[in-house]
């Protein structure tokens, strides 16, 4: 009789023991990976976004969730899809730059909070069924109507953002040649850019340049006053004389001295160079997302004081604070705009050159004291029916629009009317 | 010399005033004819006083203890109740006659006797208190129909009064001063029932304040009685308000029921499709103007102006509030070759256009001749326009500031501080060095602390406008 060690032995290394050894492994291995894809599945996706803290202009990086996003690899989410310069390929969450990263999850972020805002409070239906929006990042091509993008080396633009016009390649293309692109949001590489300080103009240079003529002019009048003296009590030149000259001649070398260093300390008043990563600034985000809210009725065909201030109002409404696009260190160090600024009316104000002023904000914002912000924020959007990018002066036709908006929309039409006159006036219209 | 410089204004003041409303008021007559206006209840109800200036906290509670010693159980039915005494009132008064001040009281009180609302004085004072707390009434009439019965309850308890015979230096004063008695008691031989009015115009006939004193009209009434020019009744009536009024309160003319009742249903909510609940914003209409007698803005819109005035009033304010809610607006000048160029306002001109066009229809309606004897301002503008319903309670704080376009107003403050900044500075240059030098530099301060930073803009600045 055998040994059970030699009975069972051939088992072992037979052919079938080894399937079913094999077979195990393979469905030990799946199962855990299932598991694993199960968890991944139900995992958060957190990314470090750059935010104001709460009221304050202060910023903070906070870790936060990522949501609607289709992928789990990269920034594509349902309503936005964040790509890098013209790349169609969203920027993965793998990507070798942690910079970018951080940048795409904080633009990411604004927008999908933005959305929100417009959606839940506005009642836009326009924001509520717009398809994915393509966000692109660090892209310096400038835009071309026919083609999407400009030849890259064509004027490569830095430190701005920008919302384009949906559009499609030239009819006389082959239609696969034919690009086609939707609403898009762009913003440009951060750039230090020198800044071209006008002389005089810091604020010690000034003050040591008004108070020159005066104190010369008074210790000139005392040497004079002491000659005179002098040659009047027919007495030879005396100390006081001598000393008088002496506090004339030490006195303008010390002003042209002092004028001369307080040149040099320009730096103490005015940053030497300029720079702006649009894509970290929580309000700017705003603002680009705002004017492709707007669009169904102020195209996005350019820049006018209208449509920029109408962007800056829900900005800044968003934003909860005094002043938007307030710098930050590393980011910005862009002049921030004033909602209550106090400059009034001027007809330069309608050039489309001074269309990024905040006179048009200051104009919209104060009728948020006047009737309300609930009531302002919905009187200003329906306003925008009223209103086409190309006809758009702030003195009449964005005031007509307010006051036809609030014609259809205010509980006491007539009365609040007349409040909005007495602001508009008060603004010096 | 401070105390002097005091006595001496107020007296101006004093004058200014009484002069203001002497001649603010013209006496209306009263009217025979049944051509009041078909007047119901609906429009006695106050919509315009936020307040009432007359009913005190005891006078409500006197109307509330009333409301409940009446035996009715609901307060909707009381009010209904209400109602139907005011409408059956009316309905006499419009069907009467003479419609004057004692029919009116007349019927006021019968038809409360009938409903066994009100038997006695308190009693009907209590449901006067009841009309006007619920708002059935508004202040005007509350007021009238509160003095009427006062001075009926003075008649009913008057005394016989014991007639003494004129001396001669009393007739002979009377003729030495031109004073006839035919000419100032024949009022009361024409007609004897509107006694009040006819009161009033005696009284005016009285041209002089001398000749209103207590003891000069009791003789004249001795007198005039003595001569058969009136009454025995008339008489005593005459004699019994002599005693209880004083001389401000005989030279005061009150509004007449008639009058303001036929007004208020010619112009009351004339432009205002429904009317609106009384609206609290606002206490324009109820602001007291004339302090001595009380009058409120209302009030005196209703003694000073007609229907047609009070509606060409407030048609001022329904144009430029069209004007203002306009489409859009346009300048437009024809060549000689009928070539059109045409400016087209913008919103804030459109604005300006259509207040200083209400300036100048303003000016155009103070020169027509259904104003020429009246004049008015532009609060009776406001008021009128606020009667008629061309404009609601919380609009009236914005329309009072157009007057500001061509009034332009500074605070009391600001007034008071420009005086003061003035007469520093013009005694800063009598101070001896240094003093004067310090008095400069502590107004240059005081000028940056106190006056307003903020610029104030001017179309004129605007160079995108020529309005």
């Amino acid at each position: 009789m055998k040994p059970f060690y030699k009975k069972i032995t051939p088992f072992f290394f037979s052919f079938n023991f080894i399937k079913i050894i094999i077979l195990f492994f393979f469905a030990l291995y799946f199962s855990a990976f299932s598991m694993n894809h199960k968890q991944s599945e139900n995992q958060v996706i957190e990314f470090d976004v750059l935010l104001r803290d709460k009221n304050s202009y202060k910023t903070i990086v906070k870790k936060t969730e990522m949501i609607n996003l289709i992928s789990r690899h990269s920034f594509h989410g349902k309503y936005f899809k964040i790509v890098e310069d013209k790349s169609d390929e969203a920027i993965s969450f793998q990507h070798k730059s942690k910079v970018l990263i951080q940048k795409a999850a904080t633009v990411y972020y604004h927008l999908n909070k933005s959305r929100e805002f417009w959606i839940n409070d506005m009642k836009s239906s326009f924001a509520l069924h717009h398809p994915t929006i393509t966000v692109r990042l660090e892209i310096k091509n400038k835009f071309n109507d026919l083609g999407q993008f400009s030849h890259d080396s064509l004027s490569p633009q830095y430190n701005n953002a920008l919302s384009i016009p949906a559009g499609q390649g030239p009819d006389w293309l082959p239609k696969d040649e034919r690009r086609v692109w939707g609403n898009e949001i762009w913003f440009r590489p951060k750039k230090m850019v020198p800044m071209i300080i006008p002389s005089e103009q810091n604020p010690l240079t000034q003050m040591l340049s008004s108070l020159k003529k005066p104190l010369m002019n008074f210790s000139l009048n005392k040497f004079i006053i002491d000659v005179m003296t002098n040659l009047k009590d027919k007495k030879n030149i005396s100390q006081m004389s001598r000393n008088s000259f002496l506090n004339f001649v030490s006195l303008y070398a010390l002003i042209e001295f002092s004028l001369l260093a307080s040149k040099k300390s320009d730096f103490l008043f005015i940053d030497k160079t300029f720079y702006l990563d649009a894509a970290f600034i929580p309000e700017i985000i705003y603002h680009e997302y705002a004017h492709i809210v707007l669009s169904d009725y102020l195209e996005l065909s350019h820049s006018t004081p209208v449509n920029e201030g109408m962007a800056d109002y829900f900005a800044a409404v968003q934003s909860k604070l005094r002043k938007v696009y307030q710098s930050i260190k590393g980011f910005s160090n862009a002049a921030a705009k004033d909602t209550q600024a106090s400059k009034p009316y001027h007809h330069w104000d309608e050039s489309n050159e001074n269309a990024t002023s905040d006179f048009t904000l200051s104009v919209l914002w104060n009728i948020r004291h006047i009737l309300g912000e609930r009531e302002s924020d919905i009187l200003v959007y329906h306003a925008r029916k009223y209103l086409r990018t190309k006809s758009a002066h702030i003195n009449d036709h964005l005031l007509r629009a307010l006051l036809q908006s609030c014609q259809d929309k205010c509980q006491n039409p007539f009365r609040d009317k007349l409040k909005m006159y007495e602001s508009f006036s008060e603004k010096g219209f | 010399m401070t105390k002097i410089l005091v006595l001496i204004l107020m007296t101006l003041l004093l004058l200014t005033e009484s002069q203001a409303s002497k001649s603010a008021f013209t006496y209306q007559p009263m009217t025979t004819s049944s051509q009041l206006m078909n007047i119901s209840a609906k429009i006695l109800f106050n919509n315009k006083e936020a307040s009432s200036h007359f009913l005190s906290k005891n006078d409500i509670q006197l109307a509330k203890k009333w409301a409940t010693n009446i035996s009715i159980p609901s307060e909707n039915e009381l009010d209904e109740l209400m109602n139907l005494f005011l409408e059956k009132v009316l309905e006499d008064f419009n069907d009467s006659f003479i419609k004057c001040d004692v029919k009116f009281i007349h019927f006021f009180i019968n038809e409360a006797k009938e409903r066994n609302l009100a038997h006695s004085y308190t009693e009907l004072r209590s449901l006067v208190h009841y009309l006007r707390f619920k708002n059935n009434i508004d202040d005007i009439l509350y007021r009238a129909i509160e003095r009427y019965l006062e001075m009926n309850e003075h008649f009913k308890y008057a005394q016989k009064i014991k007639v003494k015979k004129s001396s001669n230096q009393f007739i002979k004063r009377l003729k030495k001063q031109n004073i006839k008695i035919k000419d100032i008691f024949s009022i009361f031989q024409s007609n004897n029932i509107c006694f009040f009015e006819n009161y009033e115009t005696m009284l005016n006939r009285l041209h002089s304040k001398k000749y209103q004193k207590k003891s000069f009209l009791n003789k004249l009434f001795q007198y005039a009685f003595s001569q058969k020019e009136i009454s025995r009744d008339i008489f005593h009536k005459l004699m019994t308000l002599n005693k209880i009024q004083n001389l401000k309160q005989k030279q005061q003319r009150h509004i007449r029921i008639n009058q303001y009742l036929e007004t208020l249903s010619g112009v009351k909510d004339l432009y205002s499709k429904n009317n609106e609940d009384m609206n609290q914003e606002t206490t324009y209409p109820n602001e007291i103007i004339l302090s001595q007698e009380r009058i409120s803005r209302r009030e005196y819109l209703y003694r000073k102006f007609t229907i047609n005035q009070i509606i060409i009033l407030s048609h001022l304010l329904l144009d430029t509030s069209k004007r203002i809610n306009a489409k859009n607006s346009q300048l437009v000048w024809t060549y000689a070759n009928n070539e059109n160029d045409i400016y087209i306002f913008s919103p804030m001109e459109q604005y300006r256009a259509s207040i200083k066009l209400l300036r100048k229809e303003i000016a155009e309606v103070r020169r027509s001749q259904l104003f020429r004897y009246t004049s008015f301002q532009y609060e009776d503008i406001v008021s009128a326009a606020f009667e008629t319903g061309v404009i609601k309670a919380h609009e009236i704080d914005y329309i009072i500031k157009f007057k500001h376009y061509w009034q332009p107003q500074k605070s009391p403050g600001e007034a008071y501080l420009n005086l003061a900044l003035t007469l520093t500075g013009n005694a800063v240059f009598f101070l001896p060095p240094p003093w004067n030098t310090i008095g400069a530099l502590g107004l240059i301060w005081g000028e940056i602390i106190f006056k307003k930073k903020k610029k104030v803009s001017k179309p004129e600045d605007n160079e995108n406008v020529i309005i």
